[in-house]
């Protein structure tokens, strides 16, 4: 399965008031092609914590696109985003299995024996969804994180390389803050957080009762 | 030479000029701030190093609150500030890194005009604190 095609799916399955930061040359100019207001691209290292910070002052979904190499690095990073237990933030990582600049020299990861037991322990939810985007199933992708709740990490392994001729991303960063933050401080947008139907409170009444 | 009592600092940034998102790593100066937390007036988030302190607080920022963060000089003296987005760092000492800094021995200029004017600008700036012995 290519990335390419693998990102225009999961775009396709996140909202238009869901906050995307992307980090990685690759991947933000892969997500650039379908770029929307509430899209951050960002080449820095502290793109996950930049993401924890937000999704504290938020309660819109936050989604982290990144790939295997990005969260080998910044492993710690994620344990400090799963103890933040911030419901809304969810991480996709795409596990190409080997490292960007040289296609098919691989990376450590295939020589993890339970990546998803590693996510699982430091507190993630963890998804797989591979086999679903193979299907192209994202409605069904769409469904669960309609009612999911962070700290999420979805793994979906992909063929290493992305398209070729990317155009560059022709943003300037304080330009993009800003419109980002806009966008992130703006509450009549709402959010696409599953909702109970009902107020949690201890002196609960049914409608009908009432 | 201004001496201050962590509740008098606290009471200044957290309910007077609203920085409510604290994060950062501890160090033998601070210990004092540190007991007088309170998630009363306060969120704080340990971090697991400096680079994702300064990274939440910026996070927190871009959405609209302002943050600090706590960290020892040879830390700030080895971030990197990718984004144009004002933050206060509170340090042991002056750090080359940050041209604008704020030493609580100084009585030039208040600590509340200080932090209100950083507020204008799109860099950090520091705020160097001793444990007043």
């Amino acid at each position: 399965m290519k990335s390419q095609n693998v990102i225009r799916q999961i775009l396709k399955s996140i909202q238009d008031n869901d906050i995307v930061i992307c980090t990685g040359e690759k991947i933000c100019k892969e997500v650039f092609k379908y770029h929307k207001t509430g899209y951050l691209y960002l080449s820095k290292e502290n793109a996950l914590s930049f993401a924890i910070g937000v999704a504290n002052g938020t309660d819109k979904k936050l989604f982290l696109l990144c790939d295997d190499n990005y969260a080998l690095r910044n492993l710690d990073v994620f344990l400090q985003a799963a103890s933040s237990r911030c419901s809304n933030l969810f991480v996709v990582v795409l596990i190409t299995g080997c490292y960007d600049e040289i296609k098919y020299m691989p990376n450590i990861i295939s020589n993890v024996s339970n990546m998803s037991g590693l996510f699982f322990s430091m507190g993630f939810i963890v998804h797989d969804y591979t086999k679903k985007l193979l299907k192209k199933d994202y409605k069904e992708i769409e469904a669960t994180w309609t009612r999911a709740r962070g700290p999420l990490v979805a793994f979906v392994y992909v063929e290493p390389g992305y398209s070729s001729n990317l155009p560059d991303l022709d943003l300037n960063l304080e330009k993009n803050l800003l419109e980002f933050s806009d966008f992130v401080k703006n509450k009549q947008l709402g959010t696409s957080m599953f909702i109970p139907p009902l107020p949690l409170d201890d002196n609960m009444v049914l409608l009908e009762e009432k | 030479m201004i001496f201050m009592k962590a509740k008098d600092f606290y009471d200044l940034m957290c309910n007077k000029l609203n920085y409510r998102f604290f994060s950062g790593m501890p160090f033998k100066e601070v210990k004092f701030l540190f007991l007088g937390m309170s998630p009363d007036f306060m969120h704080y988030v340990p971090a697991t190093k400096p680079d994702s302190a300064l990274g939440m607080a910026y996070g927190v920022r871009a959405a609209g609150f302002k943050s600090c963060v706590i960290l020892d000089r040879e830390c700030v003296d080895g971030l990197s500030f990718g984004f144009p987005l004002p933050i206060i760092i509170i340090t042991n000492e002056p750090s080359n890194n940050v041209s604008d800094n704020f030493y609580l021995k100084d009585d030039s200029i208040s600590l509340e005009a200080f932090v209100t004017r950083s507020e204008k600008g799109k860099t950090p700036v520091t705020i160097s604190i001793g444990d007043g012995s």
